[in-house]
């Protein structure tokens, strides 16, 4: 076995892991197959997880909704700066087991990932972004070098990737 | 379109996708979603001197909306079809994606909106759609961040088992 629960897989997807168990992890990857599986598997699911859901514009929120927000806005909850800047993960997965996975599994898990993050920022419908996502992927589309290099489960901007 | 000031926003759209996907998840339709957030953002002005300056704004809107979704599921039943409907549509919206991806997406779609447990849901709406941090997320939940842990484990789990691929299972047909 490789002495890593399913709660320790998930926690590094979410890069809660701490960091020694995170570096322990990623070494145990790069030599256990049947952990890398684990691994994809539970990644994958996070990929759809996060592509089945894209948040919505606010080109479909309905007035009094923004009014409602507006009135908020205005009114100032708490008396401090209310921004509170939303960032993805300070901490992601490294890339390094990536390379062991199956090349159809990383593919799928990267391409949705990409594609969830790029329709959430743009206000994309997350099944079109699919598309172009899992589509077509070249050696020549930066996709298909991103996927070389960026650990599934992890989402970030591929320039070309819609 | 947004709030004034930058108030809940963190880009061109601002919070009010993430609140409303958030609202969307638990309450079971867009619809319902919908008026959850309208809701949690009239009880947040009339409840705005308890925000605490220094916390997250995001955290303190989503447990507004997740106490109101409790009150909201106490009077009335789920409509878990009003899931798959929605699945369907947006699962058909990509015409070309390819049938494998679309099938996968909508087996996750199912397994989270009538498979999952609501406080499995709720948990991976938080941290794996929304993006908190652990901590951020037992606060809203008011629950410990092991719980946390173990909550999204085994709703990982149980939608990766769901749509596991039959080649992956040894047993196609």
């Amino acid at each position: 076995m490789s002495g890593f629960t399913d709660e320790e897989l998930s926690a590094f997807l979410d890069g809660e892991l701490p960091e020694a168990r995170a570096a322990a992890l990623e070494a145990a990857l790069d030599r256990d197959p049947a952990l890398g599986a684990r691994m994809a598997a539970l990644s994958e699911a996070d990929a759809l997880i996060k592509a089945a859901e894209p948040a919505p514009s606010n080109a479909t929120a309905p007035p009094e909704m923004l009014a409602a927000l507006a009135r908020l806005a205005e009114a100032k909850p708490g008396s401090a700066a209310n921004v509170v800047a939303l960032r993805p993960k300070a901490r992601a997965p490294s890339a390094g087991w990536l390379a062991a996975m199956a090349a159809s599994i990383a593919l799928v898990v990267g391409g949705i990932g990409g594609a969830a993050f790029q329709a959430s920022r743009d206000g994309v419908d997350a099944a079109v972004a699919l598309d172009a996502a899992v589509g077509v992927i070249r050696p020549a589309n930066p996709l298909h070098a991103a996927l070389e290099t960026i650990p599934s489960g992890t989402v970030a901007p591929v320039p070309a990737a819609r | 379109m947004q709030g004034a000031d930058g108030f809940l926003s963190d880009g061109a759209d601002g919070s009010l996708p993430r609140l409303r996907r958030f609202a969307t998840s638990l309450a079971g339709s867009g619809a319902d979603g919908d008026d959850l957030v309208q809701s949690a953002l009239e009880r947040a002005l009339t409840h705005r001197e308890s925000f605490v300056p220094g916390t997250r704004l995001d955290s303190w809107m989503f447990r507004i909306i997740r106490n109101l979704a409790i009150d909201g599921a106490r009077a009335r039943k789920r409509r878990p079809t009003a899931d798959l409907e929605e699945a369907d549509a947006v699962a058909a919206a990509g015409a070309e994606t390819t049938a494998e991806t679309r099938l996968m997406l909508r087996k996750a779609q199912a397994a989270i909106a009538t498979t999952l447990p609501p406080e499995q849901r709720e948990v991976l709406a938080l941290v794996a759609i929304e993006g908190l941090p652990y901590k951020e997320a037992g606060g809203v939940l008011g629950i410990p961040i092991g719980t946390v842990m173990s909550r999204l484990a085994r709703a990982r789990a149980a939608v990766a088992a769901l749509v596991e691929r039959p080649a992956e299972q040894g047993a196609r047909a």
